[in-house]
Formats: structure tokens, C-alpha cells, sequence
């Protein structure tokens, strides 16, 4: 005991050294877990807090070219706004409807940390479960979609945006309605991969990718990119059509936390429903 | 706190604010970013705890992780490069640390710069090896060094330049 005592304290440089990485893999490997990943995440309390104070101080010096983006932001939505009250008034043949049921609740929020060259890329949000925002739900930018929230803390999120190769998001074709999976393949961050796609679906180069509204986190139509390039591998029925994302990925500010009103009652439901 | 205990708490900081706010808001090329948490190790007293330079640096990569969320890749990264420090030393300077009392490092511009890859280089090649954790997939670890340590030594090196860290 005395000599292996003497031995540990002679070799504690070593001992040291593999015990902290020891420490640090178990972290690692461990940390997949999201509850167990929380405190060694930029959503924690003290990082989170210093990144929001950067991201205040960078805000200031951007405030002009916020408003301009901003206001042309407005501008669409009040755009489609317009038009879509305007067709629904068409269709129902009355100028209001009050009673309509609200499925998708969008609230605003401003990345303040981002990354883009990991394989596993994370996106750190200013709002977090205080400001209702819970696992699984959407996160859109004014040109398209950017990811799912993965987790939350008190005051900030995690999202997983596309750039990660472990999320697939159901996405389709704007015109035919056909859809598939896009997942990226982390060889370049502007673009995607468009798989599964049915060979039936007549996919052409400059085709707009839309959310499918398959699953119950994003609605349908909300933008993703363009088809730049396609194949269909050898032996198969399906397309692999290479998407050019609208958005920067490694621009993001603002964004759009979507919360689906009917998502339980949808995914129950589904549940409860055999062979869906 | 003596005045070298000071001294290494502010280089801490110093060099975990330096990653954290401005270098991982940095992507040259959209892919590149530099990574210079070794710095610490560069800077550390030469006569100081070799134990505590573990424990540091094993601590500094902690808390930058937390920040840049990558898990303790970090952590696992400093502390190779700061358990194989004392040999790098006597690479670049020829010296045996154990024996050496002077806290400042006595050398040349290209021993400095020889001592700054070496643990630039362990830094980065533990730091991606850990990530991608599958040796079948060594390219993609090569690829990551090719792409970040050449940025990492350059800024490193014109940061040394910048504040007189050679004439410590």
C-alpha cells in the first residue's frame, strides 16, 4: 500500500493527466445526453449571460442595419397578410373571421452564439423556457428555416440547425407537393441533401424546397432553398437533389420560435393510431 | 495571491476571453477559426507547479467548452499539451524545465515559433481526434488540421509579436 501510495505520488503528473482526461472523454461521451450536456452548454446561466452582453453591445452598432432588415421583413409579412385575409375573405365570402383556430404561435428571438464548422453545429437563442420555448419546436429565419430547439434552460435555448448531420427535416417539393428528407452531408454549409425524394416527382434544377408539414414541428411551405444539382443513384427510385439553403447559416440574428398549439393532440393522435 | 498567482489568473482570463469573444466569432472562409487556448501553455511560468499547469489547463479548456459548446474536447486537448509541455521545451529550447529557474523563456524567434506549433499542433490534433472519435475516419482529422492550424500558429504567432510575449 506504502509503496503503491509512493508510487502515485512520484507519477502524479501522470496520474493527473489521465484521471482530468479520463474526466474530460466521460464528459464527452456522456454529454449526448442533452439534461446531462446542460452545464457544459452556452445555454448555462453565466456563459449564456456574457454572450447576451457581447450580443447587446454588437446590436448597438448594428441597430441601422437591424431596422432596414426589419422593416423589409414587415413588409412582406404585411404582404401576406393582406393577401392571405384577402382570399380567405374570397373564399368565405365574408371580410372577418374571428373564430378562426390559431395553430401556430411564432415568437421572436436573436441568436447570440453560432457555429458552423463543426459537424455537430449548435445555435445558442436569447429566450428560453421563462418565454415558453420547449424542446422540438421550429425555428425559422425571414428567408427559411433554420433548425429545432433542442433544449432550453430558464432564459436560453439550444437549437439544432440544419448544418448538423444528425437532423433530418421532411421537406418537399413547392409545386408537385412530393417530399422527402433533407439532411446535409457537412461538406459545404450552404448546402443540403435532398433524399428520398419519389422518382414520380419530376425534379428540375431552380425548384423551390418547402417544409412538408409531415411532421408536427414545422408548418407546411415555409421555405428552405433551391434545387442546384440531382441524381438518381443507380438501382434506385428515388432523387438526391443537392439544396441551396436560402438562408446564411452563418449570418443568423434574428429569428422566429414556431409552437404548434396542436402538436400533442397531433402526435397523440398519431400514437394512438396503429400502422401511422 | 502572490504576485505570480496574479500573474496566471490573468492570463487565464485573458486567454479564455481572447477564444471565447473574439476567435470563436471568427470563421475565415466560413471554415476556419482559430483555435489559441495553448496560449496559456506558451505563457506559463517555466519554474512553475508542473501539476498545477495540468490542472489549469485541464480547467481553462473546461470553461471554454462551456462556452463554445464542444462538449470537453478542449479539456481533453490542454491537458495533453500541457502534460507534454516539459518536452516540447526541451525540443524547441533544449532545456530540462525541472532544472530550469528562471520563469522567463530564453530563445529565439524560431524557437519560440517551434515551441508555439508543437502545442499548437497537439492542441488541434487531440482536440479533432476526440471529436471525430474514429480512427477510420483519419481524414476527416487531417483535414481539420489542415484547415485550422495554420491559422491558429499564424495568429498566435502575430499575437506573441503583437504584445512582447517573446520578451517575457
Amino acid at each position: 500500500m506504502e509503496k503503491l501510495l509512493a508510487l502515485l505520488i512520484n507519477r502524479r503528473a501522470e496520474v493527473l493527466t489521465l484521471l482530468l482526461i479520463a474526466i474530460g472523454l466521460g464528459l464527452t461521451i456522456t454529454a449526448e445526453t442533452p439534461q446531462r450536456a446542460k452545464w457544459l452548454s452556452s445555454s448555462s446561466k453565466v456563459s449564456g449571460s456574457i454572450y447576451q452582453l457581447k450580443e447587446n453591445l454588437q446590436d448597438y452598432f448594428n441597430l441601422k442595419q437591424v431596422n432596414r432588415q426589419l422593416s423589409e421583413e414587415n413588409a412582406q409579412l404585411r404582404e401576406a397578410l393582406y393577401q392571405s385575409q384577402f382570399e380567405k375573405a374570397l373564399i368565405e365570402g365574408k371580410f372577418e373571421n374571428t373564430d378562426t383556430l390559431k395553430q401556430y404561435v411564432v415568437s421572436p428571438a436573436k441568436v447570440i452564439k453560432n457555429s458552423v464548422i463543426r459537424e455537430k453545429n449548435l445555435i445558442t437563442l436569447n429566450k428560453g423556457a421563462y418565454q415558453g420555448i420547449i424542446q422540438d419546436m421550429g425555428v425559422v429565419s425571414d428567408k427559411g428555416v433554420v433548425g429545432v430547439v433542442e433544449r432550453t434552460s430558464d432564459h436560453f435555448s439550444i437549437v439544432i440547425p440544419l448544418l448538423h448531420k444528425d437532423l433530418s427535416i421532411n421537406a418537399a417539393l413547392k409545386n408537385t407537393r412530393h417530399f422527402g428528407s433533407l439532411i446535409w452531408d457537412t461538406k459545404t454549409i450552404d448546402r443540403c441533401t435532398l433524399v428520398d425524394l419519389p422518382k414520380i416527382s419530376n425534379i428540375q434544377i431552380g425548384d423551390t424546397i418547402v417544409t412538408g408539414g409531415m411532421s408536427s414541428v414545422f408548418p407546411a411551405g415555409i421555405p428552405i432553398g433551391q434545387v442546384s444539382a440531382y441524381i438518381i443513384p443507380d438501382n434506385s427510385s428515388f432523387y438526391k437533389a443537392e439544396v441551396r439553403l436560402f438562408n446564411d447559416m452563418s449570418n443568423l440574428d434574428q429569428v422566429y420560435v414556431i409552437k404548434n398549439t396542436l402538436k400533442e393532440e397531433q402526435v397523440s393522435l398519431e400514437n394512438q393510431t396503429n400502422g401511422f | 495571491m502572490d504576485s505570480s498567482g496574479l500573474i496566471l489568473l490573468w492570463r487565464f482570463i485573458w486567454v479564455l476571453l481572447l477564444q471565447v469573444l473574439v476567435f470563436s466569432g471568427i470563421e475565415f472562409f466560413g471554415v476556419a477559426q482559430p483555435m489559441l487556448l495553448a496560449l496559456f501553455l506558451f505563457t506559463y511560468p517555466t519554474d512553475s507547479n508542473y501539476s498545477l499547469s495540468i490542472f489549469l489547463s485541464f480547467l481553462l479548456g473546461l470553461v471554454a467548452d462551456s462556452f463554445t459548446d464542444t462538449l470537453a474536447l478542449n479539456a481533453v486537448a490542454m491537458t495533453v499539451a500541457a502534460y507534454l509541455r516539459p518536452s516540447f521545451l526541451r525540443l524547441a529550447y533544449g532545456i530540462s524545465v525541472e532544472y530550469y529557474n528562471d520563469s522567463k523563456l530564453q530563445g529565439n524567434l524560431g524557437q519560440h515559433s517551434y515551441f508555439l506549433f508543437l502545442l499548437l499542433l497537439t492542441h488541434h490534433f487531440i482536440f479533432f481526434s476526440a471529436e471525430v472519435f474514429d480512427l477510420s475516419r483519419a481524414f476527416v482529422i487531417l483535414k481539420q488540421l489542415i484547415i485550422h492550424l495554420p491559422l491558429s500558429f499564424l495568429v498566435g504567432w502575430l499575437l506573441i509579436q503583437l504584445f512582447s510575449l517573446q520578451k517575457r
